[in-house]
């Protein structure tokens, strides 16, 4: 029981900090179906930008968390304004800003590795390495950290696409981006603040990992990867399908390494095999938009 | 080149005070491939800071042949056909020598140039046992420590104390290359393997790994990982859960930055090393680094120290730049003292086993206070 309920902590952090990915991306994709590969290296970029404030300018971490978020924020709505708003308003194919950001996510990361040196950089966790027990949940208190900033996030996100005028603009350029034009909504602020947002939220979850993995200049792949994973999983439709899924990965990942009686190179593929299993079973994710608003 | 070549020519630069590259006096050169700027990077650029202040005493000591030692400086990015690649750009350019620096592969890539253009070819800190064997080139000399070697001796060191261990690495190649050496290792030495875990790369945690650990019981703990994160990963995991199983690591330990991520969370850890601080050569080194560099000097830079000062030690007893002459006197090098190695050892090269490093010269040490502490066993 001990183990299960610390395993249930650790699938709350890695199953946090994959969903938060996830959301950086569907924050992209649902307006302008755009799929952003470069979230993993703006993780990245939060990362160390979370090293230059907190270990070295030695911030408080009330200042350095709304710096990294709003740094990364920037970086990302500079590229948006730069390359993608001019493929955009030139009616480009739909591949050219996904290769543009491939690009980007190349350049991001020789900036950070030129900037920051490729040796990995000590990241420091705003409560220590303490460890913290909630009745019989117990885990590093950065794991309880990943987990609160994860839930205050969604439901902001949530509350946000739900419940404001400005949520409903982004749902209805999902839906009919032309419909959504001709209604009077501003395509190109929009698709410059989801940019924003994403990479906002995508520098948030490089911050917080980096104190459990230290800030390295590769950390960003397996990010993109894991939330990409989570986001097809959970489906593209809705916010909490983001959520859904990086739970869902995290579980399923945590429990094959802790109980499956598979050798642990095995154990590693579990989860992709969740993948292509979902995709064939469900190709629209676990909570597709349409069967949502049925 | 680029400015950590700019960096070691101005070492040398300062010594004859005048500008190393484009110099208007003749001097000796000879050929070194790194990676600049590949994933091995951040570890040659440590023992180019050996190579760096071995070059410069070498020089200021009159330089060989009554010439300065110059190096001609190639960036291989450790990818091996670029490695075999610069190994030819090299020997077009007249060097009677090669010093590598990159890892393993890339070596044995440049390896099949050497043994085609005749030149001999020194690996003065790769730990492949199969460098020396898998292509049968007589101009290939390897000082670097055998992986065979350092495993021997932690397997010497934990067969009279433990016989129920679990194993952890991460999944990259090199690691799943430990963890395969390890296993053979501690098979033949009779001791249990009750569990091995994999952490993968870019894992958020280690948690159900460290609990599986935890439920095999083991009397310590064979740590093979190799990347970084997930090295962090473990060792922050281990004392998160309160673990105290005695942990024994590769060389990998051995390097300061683990101090820096995990600040008081490696005390008691052993590790394998090439490095014994109390060997009088390792003394002098010591002192001469920390006066040119001022921080403390380990295994890497010695790596470097040691190849350059070897190099010098060839050409002078070849008496010429004549590959075959220098080829000669490689195999012949007896008792060359290095930095590297326990205290007593030497490095000694034949025609017949071109691996220098001697066979009792690993050794195993513990960290205590947040540092690189004392050798608790050598040899096997």
């Amino acid at each position: 029981m001990r183990d299960f309920c610390e395993l249930i902590v650790s699938v709350g952090e890695g199953g946090g900090i994959y969903a938060l990915a996830a959301l950086a991306y569907l924050l992209v994709l649902r307006p302008t179906g755009i799929v952003n590969f470069a979230i993993g290296e703006l993780a990245t970029l939060g990362a160390f930008v979370g090293v230059a404030a907190l270990a070295w300018a030695k911030l408080p971490y009330m200042v350095g968390l709304p710096l990294v978020v709003f740094t990364v924020g920037l970086i990302s709505l500079l590229t948006e304004r730069l390359t993608v708003h001019r493929l955009i308003a030139r009616n480009a194919p739909v591949l050219s800003p996904v290769l543009v950001l491939l690009a980007m996510l190349t350049i991001y990361r020789q900036a950070g590795a030129s900037i920051f040196g490729t040796a990995n950089l000590f990241s420091p966790p705003p409560f220590g390495f303490s460890r913290i027990a909630i009745g019989p949940f117990a885990g590093a208190s950065q794991s309880f950290l990943i987990i609160a900033v994860t839930a205050v996030v969604f439901a902001a996100a949530w509350l946000f696409f739900e419940r404001t005028i400005w949520g409903k603009a982004f749902e209805a350029i999902a839906i009919d981006r032309f419909a959504a034009a001709l209604m009077g909504i501003n395509l190109s602020v929009a698709i410059m603040l989801s940019f924003a947002a994403g990479g906002a939220v995508a520098g948030l979850a490089g911050l917080l990992q980096s104190p459990l993995t230290s800030a390295s200049y590769l950390m960003g792949f397996p990010i993109a990867i894991k939330g990409f994973t989570a986001l097809m999983i959970g489906g593209v439709g809705r916010v909490e399908g983001a959520l859904v899924g990086a739970l869902l990965l995290s579980l399923t990942e945590k429990l094959v390494l802790r109980y499956a009686p598979i050798p642990a190179s095995y154990a590693l593929a579990v989860p992709f095999l969740l993948l292509i299993l979902f995709l064939i079973l469900k190709p629209r994710g676990l909570l597709a938009a349409g069967e949502v608003r049925e | 080149m680029n400015f950590r070549s700019v960096l070691v020519n101005a070492l040398v630069a300062g010594a004859f005070g005048f500008a190393a590259f484009g110099a208007s006096a003749e001097s000796v050169k000879v050929g070194i491939i790194t990676d600049h700027t590949g994933d091995a990077a951040d570890y040659t650029k440590l023992v180019e800071k050996g190579v760096a202040l071995a070059l410069k005493e070498v020089n200021e000591a009159g330089g060989v042949l009554g010439t300065p030692l110059e190096l001609v400086w190639e960036n291989d990015e450790n990818k091996p056909p670029l490695s075999a690649t610069k190994a030819h750009k090299l020997v077009d350019a007249g060097v009677p020598l090669i010093v590598q620096l990159s890892a393993s592969p890339a070596v044995l890539q440049a390896e099949s140039v050497t043994l085609e253009t005749k030149t001999p070819h020194l690996a003065p800190n790769q730990s492949g046992d199969t460098l020396t064997t898998k292509l049968d080139n007589p101009y290939f000399f390897q000082m670097g420590p055998l992986g065979s070697i350092q495993i021997k001796t932690l397997m010497a060191f934990a067969r009279s104390k433990y016989k129920r261990v679990a194993l952890v690495t991460d999944n990259s190649g090199l690691g799943i290359l430990i963890k395969d050496t390890f296993k053979a290792g501690l098979q033949q030495a009779g001791i249990e393997i009750v569990s091995e875990t994999i952490i993968e790369t870019g894992s958020t945690d280690a948690v159900p790994q460290l609990q599986r650990l935890r439920a095999s019981n083991p009397e310590a703990v064979f740590q093979a990982s190799v990347t970084t994160s997930e090295m962090a990963l473990f060792f922050r995991g281990y004392r998160q859960l309160g673990l105290n199983y005695p942990v024994l690591g590769s060389f990998n330990l051995s390097l300061p930055i683990y101090l820096e991520l995990l600040p008081g969370m490696l005390d008691g850890v052993y590790f394998v090393d090439v490095y014994d601080p109390d060997k009088p050569e390792t003394k002098a080194f010591i002192a001469k680094y920390e006066k040119e560099f001022h921080e403390p000097p380990y295994s890497l830079p010695a790596y470097g120290y040691d190849a350059i000062r070897l190099v010098a030690d060839v050409i002078k007893r070849a008496g010429s730049t004549d590959k075959e002459k220098i080829r000669e006197a490689f195999a012949s090098t007896r008792d060359f003292h290095t930095v590297i190695g326990a205290k007593g050892t030497t490095v000694s090269f034949s025609a017949q086993d071109r691996r220098g490093f001697p066979q009792n010269g690993a050794v195993v040490r513990v960290i205590e206070n947040n540092k690189h502490g004392p050798v608790v066993f050598a040899g096997f």
